[in-house]
């Protein structure tokens, strides 16, 4: 069930532009990172999400909980790669569900270039609704904390209906996912 | 622009070629890939049928649901300022970019904002407004109105883009979607960064946990609600949805309906502003609610149906008067079938009393529709309570009378036809009916009518 979910989620990421791989554990994300972006450390970011509940450290970048809150926004936007934990993957639509978070703002997944998400195969859900359930769950009432829906890299088909990718958030979106097929 | 002139600007559309063909391939394009994206799944109709219900209950019972929503929103911080009219929406908003001393705001797509003018009002007070949907932001340089609800600058071509380019951002000539697409994210990027006051519409607010939910594909207004101090957000009063649970039903209908999508780039979902619960986003979020006639039209039997839409623009699409006349023709904030049914019916019937004849009545608009808006049938009988009005002129009065009429008696009718077969063999070709001769030839009359053949076919007992 889980692998066919698994398969599910990264056509239809691939389909709507984006990238999805799978990892069997969390050392080889360093090398996923690595073999697909040639960025400077400085200008690749990384959520606290990341080390504190993936336990994986050592990634190529600067985690975002060593920067001061102030100096945050001017860090990102001069930034390439974000890189973010999530919390859920959607089969049906290829949606990465991100909630708000002391260690993972919101600007982290909007304002590099790049943005990439990193979710173990436990995360994955067959629809919206399923993960919806888990979260009112896990916050009380009137304490949902804001979320995002990503299901692709920034698009527009205003122009003739071309369709361009990169408007005005990511150009490029990206999903490790660790587990295995 | 007005409604009212929506036969002067329909013949000028439909004469435009040019405009015919561009409007025919967007149209054309959108149609395919909601197909596709529609076929797959098998309970397709149960969901519009849930959907249905679920706005027939939210806007039968509006009030106690616009209370729910407001309480809950200001449960997670949020100001929420209600508006009777437009003037007063206005004057709200106008007054929150004042009091923290703004000059410039940026600005996501929204229907609710083009309905309120709010763009002229306040740009006429001093505030510069930049919209920053690509389609948006095109339509503004040009100075025009959107022309389509989800693709507003659809009536355009890239050459069309590329001088207007040229010309007001003082670049090189480029009709390369990719490069024109650079450009404005280079110029807004910028905006967003120093604007202190972000302004969006709403797609769908729930009452019981007050959350915003915003759809769309660029980013731009992830970057208006989460780079700017103030977020202003503004919805009419049926936006609201009963739960936070009927989401993902909304959410799988709009985006495959209104851009042939499974799901948009981003969905936004805000719990207010920054606070303990929310790490980031802006400081205040204020929510402006608008009525604007709509808690009238919510009691009629049957024009409330017109408040279930929620802006996919499928109906658009779909609708053979759509694609031949496009969306300025209407006059209307909102153009296509369902801009034909809450123009006269939330806005000024006497005005619009031509839009809802702009239909073949094919009933297209019905099948399409993601929340079962019996749009056709609504058209036919807003056709009747225009006609109840006395809006339509006497001649057609006296003509619809004298028709009922022949259409009483089998001999009138003969005769009739006999009357019709010799005025057409004396004219010929130029036998005169205004507003359709001038385009297409007068169909040639048989030379003996169904009923003689009829008659002879029995004599010779056939």
């Amino acid at each position: 069930m889980e692998n066919k979910l698994l398969y599910r989620f990264q056509s239809r990421i691939q389909e709507s532009g984006g990238w999805c791989e799978i990892s069997a554990s969390g050392d080889g994300i360093s090398d996923i990172l690595n073999s697909k972006y040639m960025f400077e450390k400085e200008k690749i970011v990384i959520s606290g999400r990341v080390a504190k509940e993936l336990q994986l450290s050592g990634l190529p970048g600067m985690c975002i909980d060593e920067v001061k809150p102030n100096n945050r926004r001017a860090l990102l936007s001069e930034a390439k790669l974000g890189v973010t934990f999530c919390d859920g993957l959607i089969a049906e639509t290829g949606t990465v569900v991100l909630i708000n978070h002391p260690s993972e703002p919101r600007e982290l997944s909007l304002l590099p270039e790049y943005h990439v998400v990193i979710a173990k195969q436990t995360q994955l859900y067959e629809s919206l609704d399923k993960c919806f359930t888990k979260i009112k769950q896990l916050y009380p009432a009137g304490s949902i904390p804001s979320i995002t829906l990503v299901s692709g890299p920034s698009r527009t088909s205003d122009i003739e209906k071309t369709l361009v990718i990169g408007v005005h958030g990511p150009v490029e979106f990206g999903v490790i996912i660790i587990g295995s097929r | 622009m007005k409604s009212s002139q929506f036969k002067i600007r329909a013949r000028q559309a439909v004469g435009d070629a040019d405009l015919r063909s561009k409007i025919k391939k967007a149209t054309g394009i959108s149609l395919l890939k909601r197909e596709q994206v529609v076929s797959e799944i098998a309970d397709w109709e149960d969901l519009r049928r849930r959907a249905h219900e679920l706005r027939k209950e939210t806007v039968d019972n509006i009030d106690s649901y616009l209370r729910r929503f407001i309480e809950s929103a200001r449960r997670n911080n949020a100001i929420v300022h209600e508006a009777d009219d437009h003037k007063t929406a206005n004057k709200i908003i106008y007054d929150i970019i004042r009091r923290v001393s703004a000059h410039t705001v940026v600005k996501s797509k929204s229907m609710i904002t083009e309905e309120l003018h709010l763009n002229t009002m306040l740009e006429e007070n001093g505030i510069r407004v930049i919209e920053t949907d690509l389609g948006e932001y095109i339509v503004q340089l040009a100075g025009e109105t959107p022309s389509h609800i989800t693709a507003p600058a659809l009536h355009k071509s890239k050459e069309d883009i590329a001088r207007l380019f040229h010309e007001k951002l003082n670049i090189p000539y480029s009709d390369d979607p990719v490069k024109l697409t650079a450009v404005a994210r280079e110029r807004l990027r910028d905006e967003f960064l120093k604007a202190r006051v972000g302004i969006t519409g709403v797609n769908f607010a729930t009452a019981d946990t007050g959350t915003l939910t915003i759809v769309e594909n660029e980013a731009n207004a992830r970057l208006c609600t989460t780079l700017p101090e103030v977020h202003i957000a503004i919805m009419s009063i049926e936006k609201i949805i009963p739960s936070f649970d009927d989401l993902p039903l909304f959410l799988k209908l709009l985006p495959r309906s209104a851009s042939g999508q499974r799901m948009t780039s981003y969905v936004t979902c805000i719990n207010g502003p920054r606070s303990y619960h929310n790490p980031d986003g802006p400081r205040q979020l204020h929510i402006v609610i608008l009525d604007g006639g709509r808690k009238q039209l919510a009691k009629h039997p049957a024009w409330k149906e017109a408040l279930y839409c929620i802006r996919c623009g499928a109906c658009m699409n779909i609708c053979p008067i759509y694609q031949s006349v496009g969306g300025h023709a209407y006059g209307s904030v909102y153009p296509g079938p369902i801009g034909s049914v809450i123009t006269p019916t939330l806005f000024n019937m006497k005005d619009a009393q031509d839009l809802p004849f702009a239909s073949s009545l094919c009933g297209a608009c019905t099948d399409i529709c993601p929340v079962k808006i019996d749009l056709h049938h609504h058209l036919l009988f807003e056709r009747r309570e225009i006609v109840n009005r006395g809006y339509k002129s006497s001649v057609e009065k006296i003509g619809m009378v004298l028709w009922r009429w022949i259409m009483l008696s089998p001999g009138r009718l003969e005769f009739a036809g006999r009357v019709g077969w010799f005025f057409r063999k004396l004219l010929g070709k130029n036998m005169p009916a205004p507003g359709w001769t001038p385009h297409r030839q007068f169909p040639r009359i048989p030379l003996r009518s169904f009923r003689s053949i009829m008659r002879s076919d029995k004599k010779h007992g056939k």
